[in-house]
């Protein structure tokens, strides 16, 4: 029943709109309906106020002609035909108070924007009777007569019957829609959102959105699907690409090697082998730059102090001058290798442009901050954005001359692995001469043991 | 010429260069014939198997992109009945092939393009370390002293807080030897035998320096070690309780 219910459901979203408006117009016609019949049945006929005072108003004229007798006949008669009515001292009816709350005040408003076609009886007023409301006129000066059971008049007048529909297809329509924008928009778009997360995870994410709910839905999860393989496979390409390349060209390489080293002319020899390892490098850099693994390295706890100054060793193990000032051990929570890798890349950068590098640690219980300090020329400050991007140098040609020329991939490697340890790297010029750049990584340190 | 005397004093080193291509493999061989090491050239694993049949080697050099059966898959089927120190030749020189090659039982990796010199020196060594008697497959992988803890595989080290410290390649050879050692005094040269120091750059330090920048990194009071102890006249000798895994 459900199912077959589910198979002649609409499955686009404006579809489900129109049926849903129109099972609220059934169902508030319904609903109207019973609602009047139930209103109907409690007992009055009369629903219409104006009705109501007109009778009373002629029944106080018939009283008064009449006798004491005929008084009596009268009142049975009414009685008989379904007219609650009785005869009280004036005094009595005067001690009835006038109907109180939200519902007496409700009836003042109505009566004043909808006021009764007839003209009240003379000194009449609606009262409370064991709490049912009633109306009473005057009918001689020292009695009066009252009217049981009078109707509610917010429910029942000519006017308000047909608002009862309007406040009906308002709520209805009201709720009808909230349940459906809720449950057919917003959740669904709520869960895409959150299986989503942030770009990284949708793209690291291997399980596909599911396509279900309306059509739109199906369509937006199944689309974002497709987006997400398509990139998987450029990726995927773009290494698998690279790869084949490096490693297609690495066996003609390696034979070239070993032939340029079987040269006899021993400039001619160097010359070849200097090339060769420069497109080695150029190889291995871009190879590096579009790893997609960089990130994926699990985070743990490491000594930044030893980090930098087996760095240091091995720059100085190299032939280069790079020194260590710092604290003997820092421990903190990172990605030791990436952080290792942006460091090299920054050292590399030092001794290349510069002379002499200065590493420097410090930490406090917030942040720990590096720097790398060289004495080269600098980088002028307009260019300290750019030469964050892939592949751009500012002036290479000394570098190329003496062979250690880059393709401009350091820094911004160094820059993604900050950002991805949410930290900043800057760099600033020194009056003196020479550039300093420094990375702060927001790191809280875990007690050094 | 020190390859005359090494020829005079021992049998030349036997190698089995495992190579597809035939050009690498002809000058691979000069190359090592250069240096007085004996070479046979296979071009794949049948014809390994082969070759091991009749004799035996004291080094493979294992090419790992090979037609048929792979590098990988060869190694770790030769490294279930032998110890022949192995030094795989990758393409890819990414950290995720030589820990790789490592765990299947390699003992050293060169990336392709290499020069002949850099192989030859790999091979040097290799062979020093087997001849000292830390045949490749007792090698344990993970040492344990004083709550410090060494992965032999990916060549890291964790200190007893197990925050990970960072060594240079000649600082992890030496505490490495040392664990193998522990309470032994080794000497100087033992030492540069048993690591790859001496390649790492074109300044060739001294045992001594790498010790004292090792002793700056393990021990807690570097100016008087406790773990890393100097043997007057002798060398030096490891004081810590090691366990192996
Ligand atoms: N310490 C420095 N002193 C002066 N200029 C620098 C310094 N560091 C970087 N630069 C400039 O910024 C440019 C980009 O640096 P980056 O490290 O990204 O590339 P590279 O060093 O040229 O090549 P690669 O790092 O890929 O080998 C360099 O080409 C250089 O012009
Ligand atoms: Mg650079």
């Amino acid at each position: 029943m459900i199912a077959r219910f589910a198979r002649l459901r609409p499955s686009t979203i404006r579809g489900q709109m129109i049926l849903l408006i129109l099972v609220a117009v059934v169902a508030v016609v319904q609903i109207g309906s019973l609602l009047e019949r139930a209103t109907r049945n409690s007992g009055v006929t009369i629903t219409n106020p104006d009705l109501v005072t007109a009778r009373l108003g002629t029944i106080a004229l018939l009283l008064r002609a009449s006798g004491p007798e005929g008084e009596a006949e009268i009142l049975r008669s009414a009685a008989a035909a379904g007219l609650d009515l009785a005869i009280v001292d004036k005094a009595t009816a005067d001690a009835l108070s006038a109907p109180t709350g939200l519902n007496a005040a409700v009836g003042r408003v109505f009566s004043r924007v909808f006021p009764p076609d007839l003209d009240m009886p003379a000194n009449s007023r609606h009262v409370l009777v064991d709490n049912r409301l009633a109306l009473t006129a005057d009918l001689d000066p020292s009695r009066a007569l009252i009217f049981r059971n009078v109707p509610e008049t917010v429910l029942t007048t000519d006017m308000t019957s047909p608002l009862i529909y309007q406040l009906l297809s308002v709520a209805m329509l009201g709720i009808l829609f909230s349940a459906f924008i809720y449950f057919v928009v917003t959740a669904p778009l709520r869960r895409i959102a959150a299986s989503l997360g942030s770009v990284d995870t949708f793209l690291a994410g291997d399980r596909p959105l599911d396509e279900q709910g309306s059509r739109e839905i199906v369509d937006l999860s199944r689309t974002l699907n497709e987006l997400r393989d398509r990139i998987h496979t450029l990726i995927q390409g773009r290494t698998r690409m690279l790869r084949s390349i490096s490693h297609d060209l690495r066996t003609p390489m390696t034979r070239l090697r070993l032939r340029a080293e079987r040269i006899s002319d021993q400039g001619l020899r160097q010359q070849m082998l200097l090339d060769l390892g420069h497109i080695d490098r150029m190889i291995a850099a871009a190879l590096d730059y579009f790893r997609t693994d960089r990130h994926c390295e699990p985070t743990e706890r490491a000594d930044i102090a030893s980090m930098l100054q087996t760095l240091c060793s091995d720059f100085c193990d190299a032939g280069h001058s790079v020194t260590y000032e710092g604290p003997g051990r820092l421990i903190a929570l990172c990605q030791p290798d990436g952080i290792i890798r942006a460091m090299a890349n920054l050292c590399d950068n030092a001794v290349k442009f510069g002379a002499a590098a200065v590493i420097r640690l410090s930490g406090d219980q917030r942040q720990i901050v590096i720097e790398v300090r060289d004495d080269g020329p600098g980088i002028p400050p307009d260019m300290h954005e750019r030469v964050l991007e892939p592949f751009f140098r500012i002036d290479n040609a000394r570098a190329i001359d003496t062979g250690t020329a880059g393709y401009g991939l350091g820094l911004s490697i160094v820059d993604e692995i900050v950002r991805h340890h949410d930290g900043v790297l800057a760099l600033v010029n020194d009056p003196r001469g020479g550039l300093t750049a420094r990375i702060v990584l927001p790191i809280t340190r875990p007690a050094a043991t | 010429m020190p390859s005359e005397d090494r020829r005079q004093n021992t049998p030349a080193a036997r190698i089995l260069i495992v190579e597809d291509d035939p050009e690498i493999g002809r000058m691979l061989a000069e190359a090592l014939g250069e240096q007085g090491m004996e070479t046979d050239i296979a071009d794949g694993g049948v014809e390994m198997d082969r070759r091991l049949m009749r004799s035996t080697y004291d080094a493979i050099i294992l090419d790992v992109m090979l037609p048929g059966e792979s590098g990988i898959s060869i190694c770790r089927r030769l490294r279930a009945d032998s110890t022949t120190p192995i030094i795989l030749l990758t393409a890819l020189g990414d950290e995720v092939d030589r820990v790789v090659g490592l765990e299947i039982g390699a003992d050293d990796y060169v990336t392709k393009p290499f020069s002949s010199r850099e192989l030859v020196a790999r091979i040097r060594s290799l062979l020093r370390r087997s001849g000292y008697g830390a045949a490749s497959k007792q090698r344990p992988r993970t040492l344990r002293f004083d709550g410090w803890r060494i992965d032999a595989t990916r060549r890291q080290v964790h200190d007893p807080s197990n925050a990970r410290i960072s060594l240079t390649t000649a600082e992890f050879d030496l505490l490495y030897a040392f664990c193998l050692n522990p309470g032994r005094v080794i000497s100087r040269e033992e030492l540069l035998a048993m690591t790859h120091s001496g390649l790492a750059g074109p300044i060739d330090r001294s045992i001594d320096v790498h010790i004292s920048r090792l002793r700056q990194k393990i021990e807690t009071d570097p100016k008087a070690p406790e773990m890393l102890r100097t043997v007057r006249l002798g060398g030096y000798t490891f004081t810590a309780t090691v366990e192996a895994s």
